[in-house]
């Protein structure tokens, strides 16, 4: 059987935070690169945004969702935990980038949540997109505003098709 | 260490209205199709083993200004158009798809950003409980452009 999920690095936080989390040295060997994040900002900032070899995807929509209504707009930050959620919770996404080393523009799919054991918190399914026609060897997370907090983290897969 | 999650094949197509992968083997657990690259008709949407009928779906989404959800007795995977040339994705889940105890059920979702699309999450129900052996995936016309993949999850 063939493997799939190729593990290229890990990032994780460490004492003081960290404005980014990235991952700068990308093997153009895969087809599509996933990342699993857990995180939370050290700011009263709800979201983090994503940079492809140094350039934040910009062109976003969003449909997002507290415990009590469902809303949709434009905005190119996707949802985590911030300095105002509940002591020791992190928030999770799924990033999907496909095609990232093609000369052709790069579609994202970002599943994202926070947790705050409240229905304030917020979950969102974001599609990005980047019209750069340059294959991706950098990728960055940027917290809204502040660091990432201590113990955030994520992981950067290759992904093979056929 | 065993693999759980295995490519099945691979399609690269540009200006199709339909993609086929037939002859699945039954000895997954669950499906997943992946499709990265663009269509510029309004809706694309999902048959298994060949079937018409026994479909329904329901999806949550937002265009970038509104939310929606709604309910259909069609296998759509997704209904607003992308912008023309836009590049966007699905991936569609399968679960237990060869199981010949339940009907079979699947999530798909959508990530398009440009014109009236947006993100969109959709579950649906086949009413069927034959294996799946055969996925096809549909549009209106022929403006369907780049890669489907069909993996194989294995659960143990």
């Amino acid at each position: 059987m063939a493997n799939t999920f190729f593990k290229i690095n890990t990032v994780t936080v460490g004492a003081g935070g960290a404005a980014t989390i990235a991952f700068n040295v990308i093997p153009q060997i895969y087809s599509d690169l996933k990342i699993i994040y857990s995180g939370r900002n050290v700011n009263n900032a709800y979201t983090f945004s994503i940079a492809l070899n140094g350039t934040t995807v910009t062109q976003s929509r969003r449909f997002y969702a507290t415990g009590s209504s469902g809303a949709s707009d434009t905005y190119n930050g996707m949802y985590t935990d911030y300095s105002g959620a509940v002591a020791n919770s992190f928030g999770n996404a799924e990033i999907n980038i496909f095609n990232y080393s093609a000369s052709t523009a790069k579609s994202l799919a970002v599943d994202a949540v926070s947790e705050d054991n409240y229905s304030s918190a917020y979950m969102n399914l974001g599609a990005l997109l980047s019209t750069t026609t340059i294959p991706i060897s950098s990728v960055s997370l940027i917290p809204e505003s502040g660091n990432f907090a201590q113990y955030s983290s994520a992981t950067l897969y290759g992904v093979k098709r056929l | 260490m065993a693999y759980t999650y295995e490519p099945i094949a691979t399609q690269t197509v540009s200006g199709v209205s339909s993609v086929s992968f037939t002859s699945i083997p039954s000895t997954y657990t669950d499906l997943k199709v992946v499709f990265s690259g663009y269509n510029d008709a309004p809706l694309m949407y999902i048959n298994y083993n060949g079937s018409t009928s026994g479909y329904s779906t329901t999806f949550v989404g937002g265009n970038g200004s509104v939310a929606a959800s709604a309910r259909y007795g069609s296998p759509w995977l997704y209904v607003w158009a992308p912008g023309a040339g836009t590049y966007f994705n699905l991936s569609v889940d399968v679960m237990s798809y060869a199981n010949t105890a339940r009907w079979k059920s699947w999530i798909c979702k959508g990530y398009i950003t440009d014109n009236s699309g947006g993100p969109t999450l959709w579950v649906g129900t086949w009413a069927s409980t034959a294996a799946i052996n055969r996925v096809d995936i549909f549009t209106s016309s022929l403006t369907m452009s780049g890669n489907f993949t069909i993996y194989g999850i294995k659960a143990a």
